[in-house]
């Protein structure tokens, strides 16, 4: 539940060393490299980051021919196959990869010709086919000296109209080749009369079609386009053939990006370090801890390294590593959502994680659900391929998935099934442990979500105080903390005390004002002259609003509660209004609404108790005591992207 | 059937319609950024997917308001003889969850769009960008809550 105490050293070693060092720290991933600003470019000849993009497109490109669709859980999850560094390292070396993607490319450029042409021979098909009829070579229905010859196509209910404009023309001719809506036609002129043919073709909309030009007829050029695209289909046949050969070697491809993903990641850390003519010299961050392991890994085994510890730059922060036991772990990912913890703040994890389950809970809350959602969590941890966050959070829903049986039991929600249905046998027993009927009576929850929420708030001032103390600012921690405890409970019980019309209550209130004095008097203490220090310290008074809205947003709890069990109670209602509906045939419709909608309802219920859940921790718990603002540790590693490379 | 609970009726019909046309209107702002999100990188669809249903919720909210008005007034036995002024409020409590979803819908499915924005060049960024969008969402909940509340206390 803290910070990890980090370390910043240096290694300096002979250029000898450079390269054993860095494979090393990326294989160990315990170090945050710090760049020094002497750093230059190494001497590596080989664009890593090219060969990735080229390896990239071509494993999309297998992936595409082989018809690969990925999974929604997949596109998440990214299965992932458990590999020895070694065998990357001898897959890179032996395969020869530049091959595939030659070939790659070669087939790629092949196939976009032949698209292109295809595209092109049944253009000029769709071009001719109207004109089929006509028994003249294509070549001969040109414009030549003196005459125009023009194609074109026309609606049929102009045709009489241009049949009498053409006769018009000094010579003219409308040949009438066919068609139904749309008629195809010639028109036939002299040249001395172009204009008044290209003033035809506006007026009566007429569309010119430019035929191919050909020595056959319009049948014959069509049946010799049909032979060419016959043939195009074989060689993009032949093609996709040797395409679909290539798949296979795709998985080696992958191992060959995954191994200079390595490389360019040990290039890029490189570029980090500084040098003299013989040596490097290296900085970075570790867990304290981790020190003495890494100095004897380094410095005992090789007298050409040193490992120095050093004091960070002036205003250089260390990076921050939080470390919880193993049932916390989950919940750094939430403190993750808002940002590491900076040098000297506290990690929250541990204080939320309580809270977090228990309004997780409270916005599913139903026994059915919760064991779904646990058992589908269980599910996926063993059979998926997880990043660290990945794993957190189905832990995070696994508990999740448990708390909300417990809260389900309380509230009496059963996949939503009315208990007053069931026989009295199951029932009974049932709504005897029932406590809360949210539907029924939502005062009650909203009550209960309301002081769940000033718990909170009150638990947040608490941490502050508690920390102030710790680091040993206790007139900050009394007076902007402790004070505000003290008051916010004095007004609470004043309250409460009053509309139950005890005579305690004169005492709360007089306990109040002395809070609310307490403030008023310190909370300007900062603030320059007199005047200034009483107007803040009156103003600060006004934070008891925005106490009070926190508050309030908790009633989220009591909404998310309800919308989860009403949505299944109409979930069940659908569904026994289909069982009647067809005999038989109609207990397959049910059980396919209650299977459908069941799941839909757990799903979108999940991601609105997440969230929200999540966002009662991130503004109104952090809000009280945690500032963030730390950088995450980031050690030198080794990344993959397609499969995890073993331990030796 | 009374007048009163023809009026409780076009209650739950605010609530359920606007809640729904918000959701719908939220949700194709947030699909039109997904759409160029995934011209890009198709594979970001499952993360897309997460953000795009985030303004989905008050048409949930305002179905739900529209049920328990239902539930008050016994619609499914035909309907409880419901006075006027009964009608009257119910009517008015179905006002919250529906305007209130109608116009954070349309608003979060901004907050969403800009977050999908977001998801497209920091992928690994999931959390943070769920959360903003969800910050728009506590006004609907508050007009869910304001409905349930009122409609659980109205005397009929």
């Amino acid at each position: 539940m803290s910070l990890i105490a980090m370390q910043k050293v240096a290694v300096i070693g002979h250029l000898d060393r450079r390269e054993p060092l860095l494979n090393f720290l990326q294989e160990a991933g315990v170090m945050q490299i710090a760049p020094l600003p002497l750093g230059q470019s190494t001497t590596a000849t080989e664009n890593f980051e090219l060969y990735l993009l080229e390896l990239k497109a071509a494993i999309a490109a297998l992936d595409t021919a082989a018809g690969v669709k990925k999974s929604f859980i997949e596109s998440f999850a990214p299965y992932k196959e458990t590999i020895s560094g070694e065998f990357l390292r001898q897959t890179a070396k032996e395969f020869n990869w530049r091959e595939v993607i030659a070939g790659l490319n070669r087939i790629g450029n092949e196939l976009a010709n032949l698209k292109n042409l295809e595209g092109k021979l049944l253009a000029d098909r769709r071009l001719l086919l109207p004109f089929t009829k006509v028994r003249v070579p294509l070549d001969s229905l040109r414009s030549r000296e003196q005459i125009i010859i023009l194609a074109g196509s026309c609606r049929a209910k102009v045709l009489d109209d241009l049949t009498g404009a053409v006769k018009k023309l000094a010579a003219g001719h409308l040949e009438v080749v066919g068609g139904d809506k749309t008629i195809y036609l010639f028109l036939i002129a002299t040249d001395q009369e172009a204009g008044a043919v290209n003033a035809l073709f506006d007026e009566f909309k007429l569309e010119k079609i430019s035929l191919p030009s050909s020595k056959l007829t319009p049948a014959d050029e069509t049946k010799q386009l049909d032979g060419l695209l016959k043939k195009t289909a074989a060689e993009r046949n032949a093609f996709n053939h040797e395409l679909a050969g290539l798949i296979k070697h795709k998985k080696r491809l992958t191992y060959v990006y995954d191994y200079y993903l390595q490389k360019n990641g040990e290039r890029l850390a490189g570029e980090q370090l500084a040098h003299t003519e013989r040596t490097f010299i290296l900085t970075g961050w570790l867990p304290k801890k981790q020190l003495p392991k890494l100095k004897a890994d380094l410095e005992q085994r090789d007298k050409l390294i040193a490992v120095r510890e050093i004091g960070p730059d002036p205003k250089e922060q260390p990076p921050s590593l939080i470390e919880n036991p193993g049932i916390f772990t989950p919940f750094e990912l939430i403190t993750k959502i808002f940002g590491s913890p900076s040098p000297g703040d506290m990690d929250p994890s541990g204080p939320l994680a309580f809270f977090f389950i228990l309004f997780f809970a409270l916005c599913l809350s139903d026994v059915g659900y919760g064991l779904i959602l646990a058992g589908i969590a269980v599910y996926y941890q063993r059979t998926l391929t997880l990043s660290e966050g990945g794993k957190n959070l189905l832990n995070l829903l696994f508990w999740g998935g448990i708390a909300t049986v417990f809260a389900g039991v309380i509230t009496g929600s059963y996949f939503a099934v009315s208990l007053d249905s069931l026989p009295p046998s199951i029932g009974g027993p049932l709504k005897s442990v029932q406590l809360i009927d949210p539907v029924k009576n939502p005062l009650n929850m909203l009550i209960i979500s309301l002081l769940l929420g000033l718990v909170q708030i009150i638990t947040g001032l608490a941490l502050g105080l508690y920390w102030k103390l710790k680091n040993g600012e206790y007139l900050n921690g009394l007076f902007d903390y402790g004070l505000w405890i003290f008051f916010l409970l004095a007004l609470v019980l004043y309250g409460v005390t009053t509309a139950l019309g005890r005579e305690t209550s004169l005492l709360f209130s007089r306990l109040a004002i002395a809070g609310a004095t307490g403030l008023v008097l310190t909370q300007g203490r900062n603030e320059r002259g007199l005047l200034k220090k009483a107007v803040s310290g009156i103003l600060s008074l006004y934070r008891t609003t925005s106490f009070l809205g926190d508050t309030l947003s908790y009633s989220r709890l009591l909404a998310l509660m309800m919308t989860t069990s009403i949505i299944g109670m109409v979930i069940n209602i659908i569904a026994d209004l289909t069982r009647g509906s067809v005999p038989i045939l109609g207990y397959i419709i049910m059980a396919a609404v209650l299977l459908v909608g069941h799941l839909f309802n757990l799903v979108i219920s999940v991601l609105g108790a997440f969230v929200h859940s999540a966002r009662l921790q991130l503004v109104e718990f952090f809000g009280k005591f945690y500032e963030g603002g730390g950088k995450a540790f980031k050690p030198f590693r080794r990344e993959t992207a397609y499969t995890i490379i073993s331990p030796k | 059937m009374t007048i009163g609970l023809a009026l409780a009726l076009f209650g739950a019909t605010f609530a359920a319609v606007f809640g729904a046309m918000g959701s719908a209107w939220g949700i194709s702002i947030a699909a039109e950024a997904a759409g160029g999100v995934l011209s890009e990188d198709p594979e970001k669809f499952g993360k897309v997917l997460v953000l795009l249903a985030l303004p989905g919720t008050q048409g949930f909210y305002g179905f739900l308001g529209a049920f328990y008005i239902m539930l008050k007034v016994y619609i499914v036995g035909g309907g409880a003889p419901i006075p006027l002024s009964a009608g009257l409020q119910l009517l008015a409590a179905g006002i919250p969850v529906g305007l209130a979803g109608f116009v954070s819908a349309y608003y979060q499915g901004r907050a969403s769009a800009a977050s999908i924005f977001f998801i497209a060049k920091r992928p690994d960024e999931l959390g943070k960008a769920i959360i903003l969008p969800a910050m728009v969402e506590t006004y609907a909940v508050l007009g869910l809550l304001a409905t349930i509340l009122m409609v659980s206390w109205i005397k009929i």
